[in-house]
């Protein structure tokens, strides 16, 4: 016998988010690690984590689990709804991503931000006051997150 | 000891996974990876009120061709393992000293970093910007 217990799991996207579906579809709520940086300055790779349910009728501004092409799964914002197409950019994104509104799936009750145990609701204060400023420095966010980059690869460094 | 309330194997992706399960929450966040033996094992444990490392070897012996003394062996440092990550609980978990199960480490490893952390008082952005007195 040789039970024993490995460091850490990781799960192929393509093959673990279809779970994940699944289980919101059943009425579950899901906590998953994040990873990738196309949600900064808010979310950062590996550190934070997010609390899904299921979506129902996800609205303009709300950052959502979402299929944009097959076994391509995203957790990004919407930013435009015209009928049943949706448009998504990440918070840390230039580009956009579109989708159908039924290929939209997860909507976000909060995250885990810092490895702390206190959730950062969506429809808390904070998360409201960061999207509307976040959202209207578009214009200006490649250089934003420019410098956001250099400051963080930089108190890394110093760690 | 027992098994962990709360604490369900499930195949995801081929894979036997324990998974912090709450009434409505799954929490994918924080997930264990099991071997074919351990997961029969914790299938089994569950159905039991109460074990000991002598019943996880006997239910050892029923399926893998071992010696008493291996499994045994074994078994101790699964359980002490599974102690360590806090999916057993109980006052007849067995102690394997630290230098055995060292390597047992959930997450990403920086555990011991986010403790000295916490101590430091340290105010995030918002921190500041919202909590200020």
């Amino acid at each position: 016998m040789n039970g024993r217990v490995k460091n850490q799991v990781v799960l192929s996207n393509a093959e673990f988010l279809p779970e994940v579906v699944r289980m919101l579809n059943d009425g579950h709520t899901v906590t998953i690690n994040l990873k990738g940086y196309s949600m900064r300055p808010f979310l950062e790779n590996e550190r934070d984590k997010a609390l899904l349910t299921k979506a129902v009728n996800p609205k303009v501004g709300d950052p959502v689990l979402a299929e944009v092409g097959p076994g391509v799964f995203v957790l990004h914002r919407i930013i435009a709804i015209d009928g049943e197409n949706v448009t998504l950019r990440g918070d840390g994104n230039l580009g956009c991503e579109h989708c159908k509104m039924k290929c939209v799936y997860g909507a976000v009750v909060g995250f885990y931000r810092k490895g702390r145990s206190k959730l950062d609701r969506t429809d808390a204060m904070k998360w409201k006051v960061y999207s509307w400023i976040w959202m209207r420095l578009y214009p200006v966010r490649r250089y934003l997150l420019a410098i956001y980059r250099r400051v963080y690869d930089l108190r890394n460094k110093r760690k | 000891m027992k098994t962990k309330q709360g604490f369900n194997l499930r195949n995801v992706c081929g894979q036997d996974l324990i998974v912090a399960e709450g009434e409505e929450n799954i929490d994918f966040s924080y997930i264990i990876s099991m071997n074919e033996s351990s997961a029969y094992l914790w299938t089994k444990l569950q159905q039991m009120d109460s074990f000991t490392v002598e019943d996880m070897a006997e239910l050892i012996l029923r399926v893998y061709d071992v010696d008493l003394d291996t499994a045994i062996s074994d078994c101790e440092t699964l359980a002490a393992q599974w102690a360590q990550i806090g999916i057993i609980e109980g006052d007849d978990v067995p102690k394997v000293s630290v230098t055995t199960i060292n390597h047992v480490d959930m997450g990403d490893g920086n555990d011991d970093k986010k403790k000295e952390g916490d101590t430091v008082k340290h105010r995030s952005f918002f921190g500041r910007l919202f909590r200020r007195k």
